[in-house]
């Protein structure tokens, strides 16, 4: 390459002139100004509604974790009445319904734990009536038959007992108790949940 | 002697006259394409009409013209990598000669940053100092891609043949050499 290259270069770029109807177009700034405006409201409006869904995603946060729910768990019984287990709402005592698929008569609760959750309960009897942890999350409760009139010993016909079950979070500590209050009234067993959180 | 901001506003024909075609050279030779040339002219324009800035003198206003038309560009092509188009017409500049043809096609196709510097060395006439001045590169950065550009330019030029091309029209009833 010589300096005749570079001037050929030089001339050839200055022979490229600007069209009459190209000309008239950029002069035209008005229209360009206004694809702007509309290129910044398009972008404003998308870095808008990413920014909202980051801040609706935080609020939401605190929902997904069980922890900061407030509740860790939630216990099902049979309830009188309905086909279907309901969820035990805390502070409300329903009338429980037997389950038909015992052994022996009387009641099931079900936990339902976050994955890797534990449980510990303190052992409790009422009168009779056996309650029993199966492996699991199943709590039994086993009535015993009506009470005997001509026992030696006759029993209360309204007895409360309550068991106090301690979850424990997946790294083992304990994050709340569960009290499952069980009232047997004659031949009518209710049951009433609180929680307690530590 | 600086002038006054209210001196130194001209309006957009005015402007478009002493400075349009120097704008649109270098926007067509970077980006190839001429509906994207007249885009980064009106933004340049429009960057003018916005800053209302004071210059010293008509190179300074050239110079500032100048470093905006590039980075518009230069911003251009960075879309345009990410962005996929369709070029509506092939670009066409007039030669005289097929050695005309070959050198232009060399410059055309060097990468973006030596274009920046052949334009302002040899066709605007800029120094070495003046183009690191309005690219903001160091004056050894310039004198670099020069140097490459240069080395690029000589070795596709040397690579085609140096026989003659004949060149061939088609036209209505036949061809005409």
């Amino acid at each position: 390459m010589n300096d005749n290259d570079f001037s050929m270069i030089k001339q050839c770029i200055e022979h490229i002139d600007v069209p009459t109807d190209a000309a008239n177009r950029i002069c035209n700034l008005k229209t360009r100004k206004r694809y702007h405006k509309m290129q910044y409201i398009h972008r404003s409006i998308s870095i808008a509604a990413c920014v909202a869904l980051v801040i609706i995603s935080i609020f939401c946060f605190p929902y997904v974790n069980p922890k900061e729910q407030g509740f860790a768990v939630s216990v099902y019984a049979a309830e009188q009445g309905t086909d279907d287990w309901v969820k035990l709402s805390p502070n409300e005592k329903i009338h429980l319904n037997q389950t038909p698929s015992l052994i022996s008569s009387g009641y099931i609760f079900q936990l339902d734990l976050p994955e890797h959750y534990q449980y510990r309960q303190s052992g409790v009897s009422m009168g009779n009536d056996c309650i029993t942890f199966v492996e699991g999350t199943n709590i039994y409760w086993h009535t015993s038959a009506s009470n005997n009139q001509e026992a030696k010993y006759k029993l209360p016909d309204y007895m409360t007992s309550s068991i106090q079950i301690e979850i424990l979070d997946d790294k083992g500590e304990w994050i709340q108790t569960l009290t499952l209050e069980m009232t047997k009234d004659g031949e009518d067993n209710y049951v009433e949940l609180t929680y307690e959180d530590v | 002697m600086i002038f006054s901001r209210e001196d130194n506003q001209e309006s957009v024909e005015e402007i478009f006259n002493r400075f349009g075609s120097l704008l649109y050279r270098n926007s067509i030779i970077i980006l190839r394409n001429t509906q994207d040339a007249e885009d980064i002219v009106q933004d340049t324009l429009l960057k003018y009409m916005e800053h209302k800035k004071e210059f010293r003198d008509d190179e300074h206003k050239k110079a500032w013209l100048l470093r905006v038309n590039i980075n518009l560009c230069k911003n251009k092509l960075r879309y345009n990598r990410f962005h996929a188009y369709v070029p509506l017409e092939q670009l066409e500049i007039p030669y005289e000669t097929n050695d005309e043809k070959e050198i232009m096609e060399a410059v055309l196709n060097l990468p973006h940053q030596y274009k920046e510097v052949i334009l302002l060395h040899y066709v605007e006439g800029y120094q070495v100092n003046e183009i690191s001045e309005i690219m903001k590169l160091t004056e050894s950065a310039v004198k670099k891609r020069l140097q490459r550009a240069r080395e690029k330019l000589a070795d596709k030029t040397s690579n085609n043949t140096s026989s003659r091309v004949f060149r061939v029209n088609v036209k209505e009833g036949g061809l005409e050499s």
